[in-house]
């Protein structure tokens, strides 16, 4: 019954989507006003029926209704609720489900808050947003069916993928696919712009709170990644520069540069060309992200198993792209703009060099991502392109940006004159060659990771330099103390000074990034019991091992006591957890943060006949912590960017 | 231009001033981790073979190790590597080949853009130098006005779009800047001269603005508001009647719909879904269909291809069916025979065995099964349980009488009897149709007790130790010494009478299958074999080890 | 001037989705092994009953070497067939080989019992065997010609039919242009 009700709610969201596919249209040739209703009460007839339906899903995953092939399939009498909750988006057919569920929660809410507004753009917004909608329901009630019964009913499920029993499956699948989803909007808007013919500034602003939420949930599905990457997988790494991985990372690339080339186009009135096509490029990337884990053209350790999806996807994907950058040529004329350039050295042209980097970083991630298969196309030899790669390219590019995020918010508008670079920049520069000094007198002698720290010091500088002048200024104008004086400028600016928050963030992730790629150390050996092993200024002893039965796996444990300096930091238990179904037992990492560095055990191995003997990696990684501070910087300064603070000024 | 140079002087420092560090210590471990490092793991996705936990990589490490050891350069493994398993073991590609473009295109591409947008930037300065210099020496007058001058400035919607909405909007623009402006110098980051030159162009641009607006016909103002009131008057007339009326019509359609999309799914999947031994579709062997419509589709390709005897495409179309359920009894039974006509008797059974895993009963499996032990092993006892149990599970007919001509046919194993079973003691006492005694269990046999494995006392027509039984009685977890009766009730094949000569057999059976005898099953019989019904004190002790 | 505009989109945008479209036509998980025609390495392998010998004892004659493990389905999917071609060939001059890999002794005697294998097997003790063969994913199949050339890699189960036939072409030294496939399992 619960797959019944879920399929058919699912067809009938279809038809709602082609109801609002062609309402649109006809009321474009005809008038009525009913026709435009038409197209919004499809958008909530859409919600209603693919929340029926996830609900269904969510209710036979609970409720362990196993004539459900997707529920036999992805769980068992054993695995506890949340795990059958996150069974949803397990697997292929619920992710897509997962992803129209959130695409039309996006949708609805837009559609609600505008339903007043924008009348001629919206039911265009709404018949590209339907349009998505249909593509994923036709997918999801005909190809990939999560509702497909199977008999004879079995007795038990299969149960989930054991790699995917964690606690951040509960995060990180959601928060990446509402950043991905979230592009949606911004998209539907440019589309929508385009159809109607009003190319200016009103779809920007009215979706710039959109656009800046979705990068937040794209960044912040990213660094759970990492972090489950780093905490759960059990290698040591958080970023492996997998191909599903880079395909998650490829959107926020153009939707950065979105963010930064909006305010040139706000207050230039050019780059309207330019920032609609990066934004059809993100909104296109995301669907190449899932089509990329979805078709299995490319190896990789997140693809799902392949079906037939994968080539309706990269039909949709053609269709997208062929029909945005279409209707962008049809309106070319519309696009001319009146550029208003001063000077070359200058905020516009910081953020204009943003732009290249980022996407520079865009098209060398791509290149990366898809070469093996150029080079098997082209020249037929069979090539991988892993982390070493990505690893050195990407480096000068990032250093770039850092440095442009140093120069970026604190030169001026139009036009920066020497006097006006000495003035804002000379005191910062100066702490950072000290600064940089003091670094390689202590320990840092190589001149990457020399460059990027002293380039990482200057943004901090510079940020807090503008700021110390800033509030010095409200203190004469209006007397207000520092506290005061900071609320008083953020509420005056908040995209200035959360913009800075955010960027503050982002330099704590690449001195994570940095720090423990540069710096890491690793050891492994075998130890008897009470036996150690020295790296840095640790020492690792064995302690003994331990075997136990959990509901679904064997559960061998090694505890291992550290020590610090010779201070007894505890006792940690890295684990093989042994599971019916795989061939290999799965590791469990643990490791002790600090805010210098993380040492990080592995449990390679035990002697099965001399249970005193376990083969333990230790990896020693610097400043890793300063990654997930870094990230809830980046939280902390999205919410000041995004929340209406009581507008002192017009600006936001 | 200076700082033009400064930017591309940066990109060349950064690209090509390598790390003058990353010296390679001459520690064996250290090499082996930087090679390692570089080498993809042929098992897992994506992870090096320094970072990988699986076997063959612990084994490749071991090589490179003994590589490194023996003196031989970071090329020269790779290389041994690459010969093996050919370039695609390299995590890093070549800077050879095609591989080349992959090193070259990212930084072609950035300093393209880079240089791009400088020479566009300073194309764009220089043009508009020219443009606005001449323009603006000819209106200082307007260019007194200050700032505080403006008054309520109204702010238009964002959705409004003419023109006049547009100045309306760059004046807010400018004035922003101007006071940004200000405070940047009150915070004095900018000079007096700066701040002086910078203020007077957006005032003059400000000037520009509002002169522009000043000769715009202002009625566009007044009936703004109106406008928008009208719209939604009419709206709400006319929503009381037509509102309702296609709302009505369109509410009507969609639980239409929603009608018959359930009727259509709701058929759909009920289907006959009764038990195994419904014959609503297909035959009593072959069971119902699974209402699954791709494993459908494929179960009945196979069975079509295996009517055409075209055996490796039913075994392509069975496979598929098994790959979505890797139970499934029939397909597991055609697979069985197909195995059958391959010569393949072991497989054929195992392949039997897995239907019967999930449905015992599975009537095509039993009889499969049953051929696969008569014709190819010539196991006729194990085949003739399996028959016997057949038949007991099969309704009169034509089929039933196949199998039972096959079991007549079948030759009676040679063994006729122990030598030992004289009929000088048959059991006593014909008081009730019941074989009673008791059950012990011998001592050396003690350790090797399955407590899992359930007994089976067998009662068998004399003439054979082989031979289909007569009677079977189950007792599970038996504990020794154990009082047992052996009766009509027991009768294995319905309305058989419990007379005559028996053999009374136990046996500790591990798999639980009476028909099945397997390895290491404790088994005794009686001594004094054959007995006959109403015997007491049949006492039988376990005292052998089936082989 | 549009018309130009969208040429430029699709010149960019067309070559990118054919190339994914490409994605399609083949195995992104397989790797084709650079071994063909080239000499095969020589190895020393230690019976299951105590014998040592290594691949130049069987020169001058064709060889069929087999990779397996006990746990490997496939392998056990294809072990009649492998029995069953060695029946056939074992008068003539050539050999079979099969090596062990990732196994345990008893599981692997066990399959030989199961299977009833005569031919001779051993294990692969550090795995350098396997690495030298570029193995990745399990049953492997080579066969080798009598002047020690790899003739053909066969990754996955293979037929008794196609075993005769590589082994006749072994014989006579024929390299094959391309490596097989079959159902395979990877190793561990």
């Amino acid at each position: 019954m619960t797959a019944i009700l879920g399929h058919s709610s699912i067809v009938l969201a279809l038809l709602a989507a082609l109801v609002g596919i062609a309402s649109p249209l006809i009321a474009a040739r005809f008038e009525p006003e009913r026709f435009r209703t038409a197209a919004r009460y499809s958008i909530f007839g859409q919600f209603i029926l693919v929340t029926l339906a996830a609900l269904a899903l969510i209710y036979g995953l609970v409720a362990l209704d196993f004539s459900i092939k997707y529920v036999a399939f992805n769980t068992t009498r054993a695995t506890p609720i949340y795990y059958r909750v996150t069974g949803l988006w397990g697997a292929l057919e619920g992710s897509l489900l997962l992803w129209e569920w959130i695409l039309i929660i996006f949708a609805g809410i837009v559609a609600w808050i505008y339903r007043q507004r924008h009348h001629e753009m919206m039911p265009w917004v709404v018949m590209i947003f339907s349009l998505v909608s249909a593509f994923f329901l036709a997918v999801i009630a005909f190809l990939s069916n999560p509702f497909e019964a199977i008999f004879p009913v079995p007795a038990d499920g299969r149960g989930l993928n054991p790699l995917l029993e964690d606690a951040n499956m509960m995060t990180h699948p959601p928060l990446l696919y509402t950043g991905f989803v979230g592009l949606t909007v911004p998209y539907a808007f440019a589309m929508a712009a385009l159809i109607v013919g009003k190319i200016d500034e009103a779809w920007i602003t009215t979706t710039r709170r959109w656009t800046i939420t979705a990068w937040f949930f794209l960044t912040a599905g990213n660094l759970v990644g990492a972090w489950w990457s780093y905490h759960v997988l059990g290698w040591g790494g958080y970023w492996a520069w997998d191909p599903v991985e880079n395909a998650a990372f490829m959107p926020w690339l153009p939707a950065t540069a979105f963010l930064h080339s909006v305010q040139v186009q706000e207050r230039r009135r050019m780059l309207k060309l330019w920032n609609l096509s990066l934004i059809i490029v993100a909104f296109s990337l995301t669907i190449f992200g899932t089509f990329l884990t979805r078709s299995g053209i490319i190896s990789s350790i997140h693809a799902f198993s392949s079906g037939p999806v994968g080539g309706f996807f990269l039909a949709f994907l053609a269709f997208i792209l062929i029909g945005s950058f279409g209707l962008l040529a049809y309106r070319a004329d519309l696009l001319k703009d009146q550029p208003e350039l001063d000077s070359v050295v200058s905020r516009e042209s910081a953020f204009l060099l943003n732009n290249i980097v980022l996407v520079s970083a865009l098209f060398t991630i791509f290149l990366g991502t898809v070469f093996p298969l150029i080079s098997e196309a082209v020249a037929g030899v069979q090539v991988s392109v892993g982390a070493p790669y990505f690893n050195s390219v990407t480096v000068p590019l990032f250093l770039l940006l850092v440095f442009l995020m140093a120069v970026g918010p604190i030169i001026a508008w139009r036009r920066a004159s020497w006097d006006n670079l000495r003035r804002n920049f000379l005191w910062p520069a100066c702490v950072s060659l000290l600064f940089a000094i003091g670094l390689f007198v202590w320990k840092v002698r190589e001149f990457l990771p020399l460059l990027g720290f002293t380039l990482l010091a200057f943004v901090v500088a510079t940020m807090l330099y503008d700021t110390a002048l800033a509030l010095r200024a409200r203190r004469r104008i209006a007397g207000e103390g520092v506290l005061r004086g900071l609320v008083t400028l953020t509420r005056r600016n908040q995209r200035r000074y959360g913009g800075f928050v955010v960027h503050l963030g982002v330099v704590l992730i690449i001195l994570g990034i940095a720090g423990s790629m540069t710096y890491s150390r690793e050891k492994d050996a075998t130890l008897a019991l009470q036996q150690s092993l020295e790296i840095g200024s640790y020492r690792v002893q064995f302690e003994g091992l331990q075997g136990s039965q959990q509901p679904t796996h064997f559960r061998v444990e090694g505890a291992f006591r550290i020590f610090h300096n010779g201070a007894d930091q505890g006792v940690v238990t890295p684990a093989l957890k042994f599971f019916p179904t795989q061939q290999s037992p799965i590791g469990r990492a643990v490791h002790q943060s600090s805010l210098s560095e993380d040492i990080y055990l592995i449990l390679s191995g035990f002697s099965e006949v001399d249970r005193n003997q376990a083969t333990l990696k230790v990896l020693v990684r610097p400043l890793v912590i300063w990654m997930w501070i870094g990230g809830f910087v980046i939280t902390l300064g999205t919410l000041i960017c995004i929340l209406p603070m009581g507008k002192l000024r017009p600006d936001c | 231009m200076r700082v033009r140079a400064l930017y591309v002087l940066w990109v060349l420092l950064v690209l090509f001033l390598k790390p003058l560090s990353a010296a390679s210590t001459p520690d064996i471990e250290d090499r082996t981790r930087e090679i390692a490092a570089e080498l993809r793991c042929v098992v897992c996705q994506n992870l090096s073979v320094a970072d990988s936990p699986s076997e063959m990589a612990q084994q490749m490490r071991a090589i490179v190790r003994e590589q490194v050891e023996a003196g031989r350069s970071t090329e020269e493994i790779k290389a041994f590597f690459v010969s093996k398993y050919g370039e695609w073991v390299l995590l890093k590609p070549k800077t050879t080949g095609i591989s080349a473009l992959l090193w070259i295109l990212p930084y072609v591409v950035l300093i393209t853009g880079v240089i791009g947008v400088l020479l566009f930037v300073r194309r764009v300065a220089a043009g508009k130098k020219a443009a606005v210099a001449p323009e603006l020496t000819p209106m200082p007058e307007p260019a007194q006005r200050p700032i505080a001058d403006q008054g309520a400035i109204e702010i238009p919607d964002l959705e409004d779009t003419t023109p006049r909405a547009e100045l309306l909007r760059e004046d807010e623009r400018l004035r922003a800047e101007l006071a940004e402006l200000a405070f940047d110098f009150q915070s004095g980051k900018l000079s007096e001269a700066d701040y002086r030159a910078l203020s007077r162009e957006l005032e003059l641009r400000r000037s520009l603005a509002l002169s522009q607006l000043a000769a715009m016909p202002p009625p566009a103002a007044a009936p703004k508001p109106e406008r928008f009131n009208r719209v939604k008057k009419t709206k709400t007339t006319e929503s009381a009647n037509g509102l309702r009326r296609w709302q009505l019509a369109s509410g009507a359609a969609f639980l239409l719909l929603f009608g018959i999309v359930l009727g259509v799914t709701l058929t759909n999947s009920i289907r006959p879904r009764a038990g195994e031994n419904d014959t609503m579709t297909g035959g009593f062997m072959t069971g119902t269909g699974a209402t699954n419509n791709q494993a459908d589709a494929a179960l009945a390709e196979g069975k079509r291809a295996f009517d055409r005897q075209e055996y490796p495409k039913a075994i392509e179309a069975f496979k598929k069916v098994l790959a979505g359920d890797p139970g499934h009894p029939e397909a597991h039974s055609y697979m069985g025979f197909i195995l059958m006509q391959a010569g393949h008797g072991d497989g054929a059974l195992m392949a039997f065995d897995k239907a019967l895993l999930r449905a015992p009963n599975f009537p095509m499996a039993l009889w499969g099964k049953g051929m696969v032990l008569y014709q190819d092993k010539k196991d006729f006892a194990a085949a003739r349980d399996i028959f016997e149990r057949l038949l007991t599970l099969m309704p009169p007919g034509e089929e039933r009488n196949e199998v039972a001509k096959v079991l007549a046919d079948m030759p009676a194993s040679g063994v006729t009897g122990k030598p030992n079973a004289s009929p000088e003691h048959p059991a006593a006492a014909p008081a009730g149709n019941v074989i009673a005694g008791k059950i012990t269990l011998d001592d050396k046999l003690k350790n090797r007790v399955d407590p899992q494995a359930p007994l089976f006392i067998i009662a068998r027509q004399a003439g054979g130790a082989a031979g289909p039984p007569l009677a079977v009685k189950k007792i599970d977890r038996p504990v020794f010494p154990l009082t047992y009766s052996l009766g009509q009730e027991n009768a294995m094949i319905q309305g058989m009478p419990f007379t005559g000569k028996l053999h009374i057999t136990v046996r500790l059976d591990k798999d639980g299958n009476p028909a099945t005898r397997g390895a290491g099953d404790l088994t005794g019989e009686y001594k004094k074999n054959p007995v006959e019904p109403g015997a007491k004190s049949i006492d039988i002790n376990i005292d052998q080890v089936a082989p | 001037m549009p018309i130009r505009r969208l040429i430029i989109a699709i010149l960019i945008i067309g070559p990118i989705l054919a190339l994914l479209a490409f994605g399609f036509s083949r195995d992104a998980k397989y790797i084709r092994s650079p071994l063909l025609a080239k000499p095969a390495a020589p190895f020393t392998v230690t019976l299951f009953d105590g014998k040592k010998i290594t691949l130049e004892d069987f020169r001058g004659k064709a060889v069929f070497l087999n990779f397996w493990a006990s746990w490997c389905a496939p392998c056990r999917a294809e072990a009649h067939d492998l029995e069953a071609a060695w029946q056939k060939v074992k008068d003539r001059n050539m050999v079979f080989l099969g090596v062990a890999l990732q196994d345990s002794d008893p599981a692997s005697k066990e399959f030989l019992k199961e299977f009833n294998v005569t031919y001779p097997n051993g294990k692969d003790e550090s795995g350098k065997i396997a690495v030298d063969y570029g193995t990745w994913g399990i049953p492997e199949s080579f066969f080798i010609d009598p002047q020690g050339r790899i003739t053909y890699k066969h990754v996955g189960g293979i037929r008794a039919s196609l075993v005769l036939e590589k082994l006749e072409e072994a014989a006579r030294g024929i390299a094959s242009a391309q490596e097989g496939r079959g159902d395979y399992q990877g190793v561990r």
